[in-house]
């Protein structure tokens, strides 16, 4: 198999292994995690009413 | 006329029957109450679930057959060639926290509220209904097409019987029953790509053995590069245009937006590259293993089907043709999934506010909207698939570049970018997909270069607005809260 074609592989794989590990350690801190679920978050306020269901009661 | 395949026939009936009826029953016991139910579960999913279904959304059957066909054709450029489809994940990945914070149904109302702009919301949904729609469109060709290559059967009735078998599953369940059924299709895809894979492998000798029949057949095919043609200014185009676009896929978007935690996002968001990496090599030797045996087929897109006829053994025919079902009717059910939120969510819903209706009216209107979407979107999709219009010849790169240049810059300024504002995101789309379309059909003195500019432009583009002119201070405001 000629060279090219194991560095793009290995490229190819390298990518992957980044993006996984990129996305777990953006995600990584549950005080983070909880902190950006909380109601308290500083999270806009949703502008088209919010999640509410078909009886008009909020989820 | 081709004759009718009994076997794949009735297999293809018998699992399209299954699909029905299982996905009825579920939909009837989890009821959508809302349209953030509908959308993103009301974001209730976990990490195993959403990942497989974003595999399974990626792995189409037009996936399984064009990656095994550009296997079959040109080896190993694959990894070159399609390199961007792994690169765009990385965009997603690394603003997996930040999307899930905005509690949020959808990208377009994501964009709406950044920016402050109901106009940019719905000019965002008006995009990513047309691309899902020439998406819908062009799976259904190939389901067409593929069930009458595979089982004989008409190809108006291949895709009547698809549509039929996933409608209500979507229109009645949304994203919760979807991602239910769409986790089990990615299972079945994976084990036939690996099991096929092994198969191409052992019937071959071993890997090296392959790899001597391959070289024997030609060697160009041993070449990531063809042996030189692709030139590196062609990848540079082709990465960056399929980069673009794969990072602003909304239905990746609305899978993040249902994970509990920002940590389900990571894990939806993550995984799948290096899955879908796994997944093209053993592809790759899937094609291979056809070019060595078949070396002369009439067309490259036939040599994932034949290899489960002609190649592996007999009674992985019917696994063969659940796999390519599975393909098939999880990226219809995506997308259709995905037309019908943004409808119903970005479209009817700001309407409904303006009208100033009650929040309960609202969301019985946008819950029923989305079902009649379901509907309608099908029917389109349907009527339109049938017209012999060159729907393929859009399932290129050019889509894609158009795709990312209408929404990358303006969508990752508005999550990286405080200072970024409505006006520098609508111009930044506009431009990005004017020089995509011009430059396109520009002279090819440089290939793959219509990618390049349009990205470059949008982005030069809004910055520089967004430096001539202050956001409101409601957006910043808000921005600055999540972007800190």
């Amino acid at each position: 198999m000629p060279v090219e074609t194991v560095v793009w592989l290995a490229i190819n794989a390298f990518v992957g292994l980044v993006t996984l590990f990129s996305a777990l350690y953006v995600t990584r801190t549950p005080e983070m995690t909880d902190a950006a679920d909380s109601p308290s978050s500083g999270d806009p306020p949703p502008l088209s009413g919010g999640a509410t269901d078909i009886d008009g009661n909020e989820n | 006329m081709e004759s009718v395949n009994v076997y794949y026939a009735v297999s293809s009936l018998v699992f399209l029957a299954a699909l029905l009826l299982v996905g009825y029953w579920l939909s009837r016991r989890q009821r959508v109450v809302s349209t953030h139910d509908f959308a993103v579960a009301s974001r209730q999913m976990n990490a195993p679930r959403m990942v497989l279904m974003n595999i399974a959304t990626y792995l189409s059957a037009v996936s399984l057959i064009g990656f095994t066909g550009y296997g079959y054709a040109s080896g190993f450029a694959l990894a070159s060639f399609f390199f961007g489809t792994i690169l765009g994940h990385l965009p997603l990945s690394l603003v997996a926290r930040r999307l899930h914070s905005w509690h949020v149904s959808s990208i377009p109302e994501f964009v709406g509220q950044r920016y402050n702009s109901t106009m940019l919301r719905g000019w965002f949904g008006l995009i990513f209904i047309a691309i899902y729609t020439v998406y819908l469109m062009l799976n259904l060709v190939g389901v067409g097409v593929l069930l009458h290559s595979v089982a004989g059967l008409p190809i108006w009735l291949s895709e009547l019987v698809v549509l039929l078998a996933l409608m209500a599953y979507v229109a009645l369940g949304g994203m919760r029953v979807t991602s239910l059924i769409n986790s089990v299709q990615a299972v079945v895809i994976l084990v036939v790509v690996t099991g096929g894979a092994l198969i191409a492998i052992g019937t071959a000798g071993g890997f090296l053995a392959l790899l001597d029949n391959v070289r024997a057949i030609d060697p160009t095919l041993l070449s990531a590069t063809s042996d030189g043609a692709l030139t590196p200014g062609i990848l540079l185009g082709t990465t960056l245009g399929w980069m673009s676009g794969v990072a602003c896929r909304a239905d990746f978007g609305a899978q993040a937006l249902s994970g509990s935690r920002a940590r389900v996002a990571g894990w939806t968001l993550g995984l799948p590259a290096i899955v879908i990496v796994v997944t093209y090599f053993g592809l790759n030797l899937i094609g291979l293993s056809v070019r060595t045996q078949l070396p002369h087929l009439a067309s490259a897109d036939a040599a994932f089907p034949l290899f489960f006829r002609e190649v592996a053994p007999n009674w992985t025919g019917w696994i063969m043709i659940f796999a390519l079902l599975s393909g098939i009717t999880a990226a219809c059910d995506s997308y259709i999934l995905t037309i019908s939120t943004i409808v119903s969510n970005d479209i009817v819903k700001p309407i409904m506010h303006w009208r100033q209706a009650t929040l309960a009216r609202t969301e019985r209107v946008s819950v029923n909207t989305a079902r009649v979407t379901v509907l309608v979107s099908s029917a389109v999709a349907f009527v339109v698939s049938l017209s012999n219009l060159p729907l393929l010849a859009l399932a290129t790169l050019s889509l894609f570049i158009v795709w990312g240049a209408a929404c990358f810059v303006p969508l990752y300024g508005g999550l990286l970018w405080r200072r970024g504002s409505m006006v520098a995101a609508l111009s930044s789309s506009v431009v990005g997909i004017v020089l995509a379309a011009v430059w396109l059909n520009a002279p090819p003195f440089a290939p793959g270069s219509s990618a390049l500019v349009s990205l470059v432009g949008s982005l030069v583009v809004y910055v520089g607005v967004s430096f001539l002119r202050q956001g409101t201070r409601q957006p910043e405001a808000a921005a600055t809260q999540v972007l800190d």
